[in-house]
């Protein structure tokens, strides 16, 4: 039965970071851009969540949606088009400027102590289903895991702006030679990393009802191992990567010992440095994301 | 010209770059440290972060690969020091969980900068050899984990670092002078490293892999080494910080964001030469002190002009981004500074042509 | 009557090397015309150029009298002009049929308009229909051609570049390949072709150019260039030697 339980938990844990992931990987895949960014986009959608407390909590929803995909496209627009042919280390560069810089605006903002906030409460009763106690954010992290990837999957693949993307990711210049406007194809792609990353800030706040402008920052960092490990710019890899990440996580808390605990993070990094090692195309290849480099 | 001056003179031009900037450091030290005990502080930290710059550029410049894990070789170099030259008396208290070896040692400041950068030249080396076999942004990634995994270890090891508590009691031995001088050392072997038969390799296999591949050079084992004398250098630079403030600590991200700044010091002056080591060194920190002096409050004329706290790190960091996307090469373009005419022998001119055809 | 397509004096430059040195070029609506010349001339340069990805250093270029400068690539296929590069650059890893669709990505029709359309460029090369459902990456080198041509189409070129299609093709390959342009040709389409194959390339044009070091050096109508034997002159650096070819 615990081994149900622990399931469970590794598949709620798992989704969060797949969500966290395939934001990430969609946008390396796209140009070729590691955004540390995105930790911040989980942020300040966490921040209009605590300024719309009180609202009826799909108006509160709306707004962070609102806000997080506007900040998303602004990010792109103001930072990212300028640097749009940098390598990729450069890109990697300013996007952890950008992080940096919005940290601190929050900081100046907010100040740099935890905040907290009674967001859905409702949402963390448990529900019994066949003798377990399943809590109710892990059973909508799964559901949303689904539901998103399923349909970013449908959308990548059947629809207009999904070719135009998947030609973009493969050869920006001959897109543009065929008529493609590769900066509103890569807009819609921070538009939908944004979405992404509201899904994440609305079921981590309902969990956790704390923040700090900091906080985006270690999330960053697991969905950026999850889309390494899965290989980057595959988004059924990001996906898997994110799950492989949660149950690693979930087994460490179980077996490691105490004194051991705190030095899990290293452990899962060590296997991001072996995955680059062993098998850099991630466990799905993709060969073209890697070959721009 | 008599053959005898020749080889002088090839050698003068040679230092030249260094020895401009050399001077120019000196001079602004002796300066800023007269001004005020505060501003020799901050001359101090500008000269180890000038230290660290250039360690990490001895790697990232003439490899062409950016590493996001120098912050480790700080923290191991740091620590090590400290373990190494806290006074007898108060390292039993501090720090109960060091083993008896270390306990009952202490080294002079000298023994503690040395057995940092061999520590932190280790990890270089230990870390350089599955490292170095990646490239482009894979490195990068890998780099960062690494960082990542070096730090969570820190942070939770505290029977040895006492993680986000603050270590202290290490001597505070590093001040203008102590600092001016290891900058000169650091940027000396930058130089003489970029301009020896293995920095020109290495350059030119940044540019061409496989061509390098192609021609018999050792790719793997050039980066390894410069590698490993980018970590002893930083290192250096690592031990310094601790013995300049006397406490160490891992609380606040404090590596991670030093990091960051060294590495947008490095690419805002220019990645790919010396002088854009000095130069984004030099910017930064004059921009960081301009805007912490804004933060606690100036006076133009008559106005009193205040920033709210915090917005030294938004404004230092949009700073930053403006250069990234106005010059992309860094401000120095790559460029080293020119060699005037009176030194420029036949020899020094062969091996410029051939140091451009490189790269 | 303003033509179709005006090159004036235009200056490219890569660095230190010139590539176009103040060439000017036309052509008419419906006008096939061909340039002509050795590797390096600039030929492909000169397309890029008009594409609008590779600036211009001076000069100017109009399209129906309209200044090009400033037009971004994906707008200057939105006024009608096409590209087929040298290197074809299919996108590999999208099917045949979305490479087609992708064509059209600056025009506003519906599903059914562009379908149609699509059906139109299977018609044109039936290979392409057999194939509608590999990805591209896995088409054979002629077939990549005739996808990269058909795929300008899908944007209803009124200005068509083809840079050295026939590069690499077997002949029957290359046969097709000729016998669609000349079917473009013939509804009206404006044409500019790069080819080394001087044969080939008069075989389809009303005019040509002869290019040679970024600069044009003889213009005229295909039979007259070729009677005058400056072909030859031009790309083997003698008369006489390349007879065989253009005949």
């Amino acid at each position: 039965m615990s081994f149900l339980q622990m399931l469970i938990d590794a598949a709620s844990v798992g989704g969060l970071y797949a969500l966290t992931a395939i934001g990430i990987g969609l946008i390396f895949g796209v140009i070729g851009l590691v955004n540390f960014a995105y930790g911040e986009y989980i942020m300040v959608g966490a921040y209009v969540l605590l300024l719309s407390a009180g609202l009826y909590w799909p108006f509160a929803i709306c707004a962070v949606l609102i806000f997080v995909v506007l900040f998303a496209l602004a990010s792109d627009f103001l930072v990212f088009r300028q640097v749009r042919r940098a390598p990729p280390e450069t890109l990697m560069i300013v996007s952890f400027g950008l992080s940096f810089m919005i940290q601190h605006v929050w900081v100046v903002m907010f100040g740099s102590l935890t905040r907290t906030v009674n967001f859905l409460p409702a949402i963390n009763h448990s529900v019994e289903i066949g003798g377990l106690r399943i809590a109710g954010v892990s059973l909508l992290q799964i559901a949303a895991t689904v539901l998103l990837t399923t349909v970013l999957a449908l959308f990548i693949n059947y629809t207009r702006i999904g070719y135009q993307m998947r030609a973009v990711s493969e050869n920006p210049r001959m897109a543009r030679l065929v008529g493609v406007n590769s900066n509103r194809v890569i807009a819609v792609a921070f538009a939908i990393s944004a979405v992404l990353a509201v899904t994440v800030t609305v079921l981590f706040v309902a969990q956790t009802g704390s923040m700090t402008p900091f906080f985006g920052v270690s999330l960053t960092m697991i969905g950026f191992v999850a889309t390494v490990i899965g290989g980057m710019g595959s988004l059924p890899g990001c996906a898997l990567g994110g799950f492989l990440v949660g149950t690693v996580t979930t087994i460490l808390q179980m077996v490691l010992p105490p004194h051991l605990q705190p030095f899990r993070e290293a452990f899962v990094f060590t296997s991001v440095i072996l995955m680059l090692l062993v098998r850099p195309q991630g466990l799905i290849a993709v060969r073209s994301a890697w070959e721009r480099v | 010209m008599s053959d005898e001056e020749t080889p002088m003179r090839d050698l003068a031009a040679l230092l030249w770059p260094w020895a401009v900037w050399a001077v120019l450091l000196l001079a602004l030290t002796l300066v800023f440290s007269q001004i005020s005990p505060a501003m020799a502080r901050i001359t101090t930290d500008t000269l180890i972060k000038l230290v660290i710059v250039t360690g990490l550029y001895i790697f990232v410049g003439n490899s062409g690969i950016l590493s996001f894990g120098h912050g480790a070789f700080l923290i191991v170099a740091a620590y090590a020091s400290a373990w190494v030259t806290i006074p007898l008396a108060m390292k039993g208290v501090i720090l109960p969980g060091l083993p008896e070896v270390l306990r009952g040692l202490q080294l002079s400041p000298l023994g503690g900068l040395l057995t940092g950068m061999a520590v932190a030249g280790g990890l270089g080396l230990l870390a350089g050899i599955p490292l170095m076999r990646l490239s482009g942004i894979a490195a990068s990634i890998a780099t960062f984990a690494f960082f990542i995994v070096i730090s969570v270890i820190y942070n939770n090891w505290t029977d040895w670092t006492k993680g986000t508590a603050s270590l202290v009691g290490l001597p505070t031995w590093v001040g203008p002078w102590a600092a001016l001088a290891a900058a000169l050392v650091a940027l000396m072997i930058a130089w003489i490293f970029q301009n020896s038969r293995a920095g020109l390799l290495l350059r030119a296999s940044r540019e061409d892999l496989v061509a390098a591949h192609g021609a018999g050079i050792r790719v793997m084992r050039l980066r390894l080494l410069a590698f490993v004398l980018s970590a002893t250098v930083a290192g250096a630079g690592g031990v310094m910080l601790g013995h300049n403030n006397g406490a160490l600590t891992t609380a606040n991200n404090v590596y991670l964001n030093l990091s960051f700044i060294v590495i947008a010091m490095l690419v805002v002056g220019g990645i790919r030469s010396l002088s854009g080591v000095v130069v984004g060194t030099l910017a930064l920190s004059v921009l960081a002190e301009i805007f912490r002096r804004f933060e606690t409050g100036v006076e133009i004329g008559g106005m009193m002009l205040q920033i709210p706290g915090g917005s030294r790190e938004v404004l230092l960091g949009l700073c930053m981004l403006l250069a990234l996307i106005m010059r992309p090469d860094g401000l120095s373009r790559g460029r080293e500074l020119p060699v005037p005419g009176f030194l420029r022998g036949g020899r020094a001119k062969a091996a410029k042509t051939e140091t451009e055809a490189l790269q | 009557m303003t033509p179709h397509l005006l090159i004036d004096q235009a200056v490219v430059t890569y660095g230190a090397v010139r590539a176009l040195n103040q060439i000017s070029i036309h052509a008419a609506k419906g006008e096939t015309v061909a340039l002509i010349g050795p590797n390096g001339a600039g030929k492909s340069s000169l397309l890029l150029a008009i594409a609008g990805v590779v600036p211009l250093r001076s000069g100017a270029m109009r399209l129906d009298g309209r200044d090009l400068a400033g037009q971004e690539p994906e707008q200057r296929v939105g006024l009608g002009i096409s590209l087929v590069p040298e290197t074809r650059d299919v996108f590999k890893k999208l099917s045949t049929h979305e490479n087609l669709l992708i064509g059209a990505s600056r025009r506003r029709l519906s599903r059914a308009q562009i379908l149609a359309d699509a059906d139109r460029i299977y018609a044109l090369f039936p290979r392409l229909a057999e194939r509608h459902a590999h990805m591209a990456g896995f088409l054979s080198g002629g077939e990549q051609q005739m996808l990269a041509i058909g795929r300008a189409l899908m944007a209803c070129p009124g200005l068509l570049m083809l840079d050295e299609p026939s590069l690499g093709l077997a002949p029957v390959v290359t046969d097709a390949v000729y016998a669609a342009i000349a079917a473009l040709r013939d509804q009206g389409t404006t044409i500019l072709l790069v080819e080394q194959n001087a044969a080939r390339a008069f075989s389809v044009c009303d005019r040509a150019y002869l290019i040679q070091a970024g600069q044009v050096i003889e213009e005229g109508r295909a039979e007259a260039l070729s009677a005058r034997g400056s072909v030859e002159t031009v790309l083997f650096g003698y008369a006489d030697a390349g007879k065989e070819m253009t005949q």
